[in-house]
């Protein structure tokens, strides 16, 4: 009896870890929720603060980054001994993949320890932040000639780019309105590539609408060129949120929203039509594809296996690199028309500071710094596209940086002049919404369902993540 | 010698600590489970069991299940009867030491390294589906077929774990004493009958291990699943453990994350609780 029981206690001494290791590995990232609090500009830094600028007023301070693997991290961390000098503060930088990031990023912020005081940053995760309090509004910072210098000349970014960096945190509407919560530092909209080789082998055109895309996707899936089997398509197709930007370029040309007096309307027939249009491009793109995230489509486009793919045009510089197989064999087109004309989604990667940072003059310093004409204008010469600022964007070394890359400099700026905007509603539940949105879109291209039955089943779905 | 009336108390405090260290998160994640909690919008609030209703209502709670128990069963099942099944003939054959050490490679690896690695040759134009094809066999979308991505991680968990089996499988055989498969040779057992008669039962303590420890894991298995396929396509590979990630992480819905994870606890207890019942039996007999 008495070793039965010590082997029941055993039992359940064991059962009791398993319970706690099934639930530890979410609870531990997570502390509670209560860093809203923090007043807004009140730090360490700033009691450093002097009269006039002075890019020597933190002198000292050590801060830390977070960002994304991306050329923009890149740029920053080739340069940033350019800033250690001129301020006296040390930078410590760490770089992680996309998806590693945005789980690091959130668990850090609503921690509110202020390990990381800058971090890069995007409209949906400024929609995530910004409203429980996690991000600082950059607007004073800004506005103070104390903390600014006079030379950084903030009405030179797009004012585009500027408007989507803004919120007023009120689910579902306020986009372009209140609280600046980054600086945009790099911009991508959404164009059409072609491979002109093929296209000319085969006598096709430039396809301006989206049934002369399928068309000539169809036309050329299957060829055989240069030896190789091509495919007429290629785009991502994960069944995560940002496989709707290059979606938002038949979304967006058919009139669709994702939200409309706070109910999903995915499923309204624009959305329906838009989804199916898609679903019959990507019948012409790898079987693969369906689960392709960007990385991969763009590998794919590269390796000269597709004739078509849209995404992000700041993806030239991988096409256009000395080890590229495409390299100049690339067209560069405006998103094909639909039947409410052009239309792009835009991302824009961006800085922005941690709310409980403890050195945020420090961190605006650095944040103004990397977002300066000088700065931005050196990134051109490391991949780090599309400017942010218009002087930048028309300086003589975009020129000269893309002169070999066809018209991609007339097509990029038309695009985020014309046709570019961040398509989706703001609210704090937007990343869940685009992964619904996104995994029915997969399900319609898959087959599994149609594209009306997959899309009222997202709407259902959306309406209950955003109660 | 007289006691000190601290020094119990004193001494219950190193075992207290565990317990709490223990049980603060696990009962704040049940709590959660119980709220609509979400981590960019306050503080949990309580919802009457809204999220459990909600996992299966919408039919998304069920799916997991049913993904959960077939990942789970399916390898299970294929790892006890490769890994016994290879564990016999390594114990017999001349080389069993040589291959036991080339078996085991898998294991050593860690898993999301070794899921990235079939990953890569799993690929539609990868070296599998170039052997296939130079083979003139049909080839397969593998990760990324909503009908082929749950056996295709179903393979990789064999792949890892079936040496684990092999291991302990190979420790029980040895301990099976030789003379009474001889004894039951000579009345006349002919090698299945001798496997299903004396081999297996006395096998069974270890068998019921092999079952637990494999069991447990694959309820709870994440890396795998996550490094290949995020839960996709759609949801084809989408387990309790990966919805509870993507509803908590990928969402901030921390309510739906513990409820998934609560049934998920559940389920585990219960598997657990059952074989260790076992197990206590066949200690006792």
């Amino acid at each position: 009896m008495r070793k039965n029981s010590r082997m029941n206690g055993a039992a359940k001494s064991f059962s009791t870890a398993i319970a706690g290791l099934a639930v530890v590995g979410l609870v531990t990232g997570c502390a509670t929720a209560d860093t809203a609090d923090t007043p807004t500009g009140a730090s360490d830094g700033d009691t450093t603060k002097s009269e006039s600028f002075d890019w020597k007023a933190y002198e000292g301070q050590e801060i830390n980054l977070l960002l994304n693997q991306h050329p923009l991290a890149d740029t920053l961390a080739a340069n940033v001994g350019d800033f250690e000098a001129l301020t006296g503060i040390t930078v410590n930088i760490e770089s992680l993949a996309e998806s590693d990031y945005m789980v690091k990023l959130t668990t850090e912020l609503q921690s509110g320890g202020g390990s990381y005081d800058m971090f890069m940053t995007a409209s949906p995760m400024n929609y995530q932040y910004a409203a429980p309090g996690w991000m600082e509004d950059l607007q004073p910072w800004v506005d103070d000639p104390t903390q600014t210098a006079a030379d950084w000349d903030f009405e030179d970014f797009y004012p585009a780019l500027i408007s989507a960096s803004r919120w007023d945190t009120t689910d579902f509407g306020g986009a372009g309105q209140g609280g600046l919560w980054s600086i945009p530092a790099n911009e991508e909209g959404y164009a059409l590539f072609y491979r002109q080789d093929i296209l000319d082998a085969y006598g096709i055109e430039v396809p301006n609408t989206h049934d002369e895309l399928i068309a000539a996707a169809a036309k050329l899936d299957g060829v055989t060129f240069e030896g190789k089997e091509i495919s007429g398509f290629v785009a991502r197709g994960d069944k995560t949120y940002p496989t709707l930007n290059p979606f938002s370029t038949f979304g967006g040309a058919y009139g669709v929203q994702d939200i409309v007096d706070g109910k999903a309307a995915v499923n309204s027939p624009e959305g329906v039509k838009a989804v199916e249009k898609w679903v019959e491009l990507m019948q012409y793109a790898p079987a693969a594809a369906s689960t392709y995230t960007w990385y991969e489509a763009m590998q794919d486009f590269i390796a000269g296996n597709a004739a078509f793919y849209i995404d992000a045009d700041h993806m030239a510089p991988g096409f256009e690199a000395d080890d590229s197989p495409i390299q100049g064999k690339v067209g560069y087109a405006l998103p094909p028309e639909g039947p409410e004309g052009r239309s792009s989604g835009l991302w824009v990667w961006s800085f922005g500071m941690n709310e409980a940072s403890q050195h945020k003059g420090a961190t605006w310093q650095l944040i103004q710094w990397a977002t300066s004409k000088d700065i931005l204008t050196n990134a051109i010469g490391l991949g780090n596209m599309n400017p942010t600022r218009m002087s930048v964007a028309q300086s003589d070394e975009m020129v000269a940086a893309t002169s070999t890359w066809g018209n991609y400099n007339a097509v990029w700026q038309e695009i985020l002049a014309e046709h570019a905007a961040w398509p989706h509603s703001p609210s704090g539940t937007w990343t869940e919404v685009g992964d619904i949105w996104a995994t029915a879109i997969q399900s319609a291209v898959l087959g599994q369902q149609t594209a009306k039955e997959a899309l009222d089943e997202a709407a259902v779905k959306i309406d209950a993540a955003i109660k | 010698m007289k006691h000190s009336r601290i020094l119990p108390y004193l001494l219950s405090l190193p075992g207290l600590a565990i317990l709490v260290a223990i049980l603060y998160p696990f009962l704040t994640g049940a709590w959660w489970s119980f709220t609509s909690y979400r981590l960019n919008r306050g503080d949990p609030e309580f919802n009457w069991g809204e999220n459990y209703l909600n996992l299966f209502s919408s039919g998304e709670g069920g799916h997991a299940l049913l993904i959960t128990l077939t990942y789970a069963i399916s390898t299970v099942v294929i790892e006890t009867i490769l890994g016994v099944g290879i564990a016999m003939l390594l114990n017999k054959g001349k080389y069993g030491n040589f291959f036991r050490i080339l078996i085991v490679l898998p294991l050593l690896l860690p898993p999301v390294i070794a899921t990235l690695m079939w990953k890569v040759m799993l690929t539609q134009n990868g070296l599998v589906n170039f052997l296939l094809e130079s083979g003139g066999l049909p080839t397969s979308l593998w990760f990324n077929g909503p009908q082929t991505a749950l056996l295709s991680v179903i393979l990789v968990d064999v792949w890892i774990f079936t040496p684990f089996v092999i291991l302990l499988a190979q420790a029980g055989l040895r301990s099976v004493p030789i003379e009474l498969r001889e004894a039951s040779s000579i009345d006349g057992a002919g090698p299945i009958r001798n496997f299903i008669s004396v081999t297996l039962p006395l096998l069974r303590p270890v068998l019921v291990v092999i079952i637990l420890f494999r069991g447990i894991d694959s309820l709870k298995m994440f890396d795998i699943i996550y490094t290949s396929t995020k839960g996709g396509p759609i949801d084809a590979t989408t387990n309790l453990h990966v919805m509870a990630y993507l509803d908590g992480i990928r969402s901030l819905n921390f309510g739906m994350a513990m409820a998934s994870l609560m049934i998920l606890w559940l389920l585990t207890y219960f598997v657990a609780n059952r074989l260790l019942k076992i197990r206590r039996q066949e200690s006792l007999s």
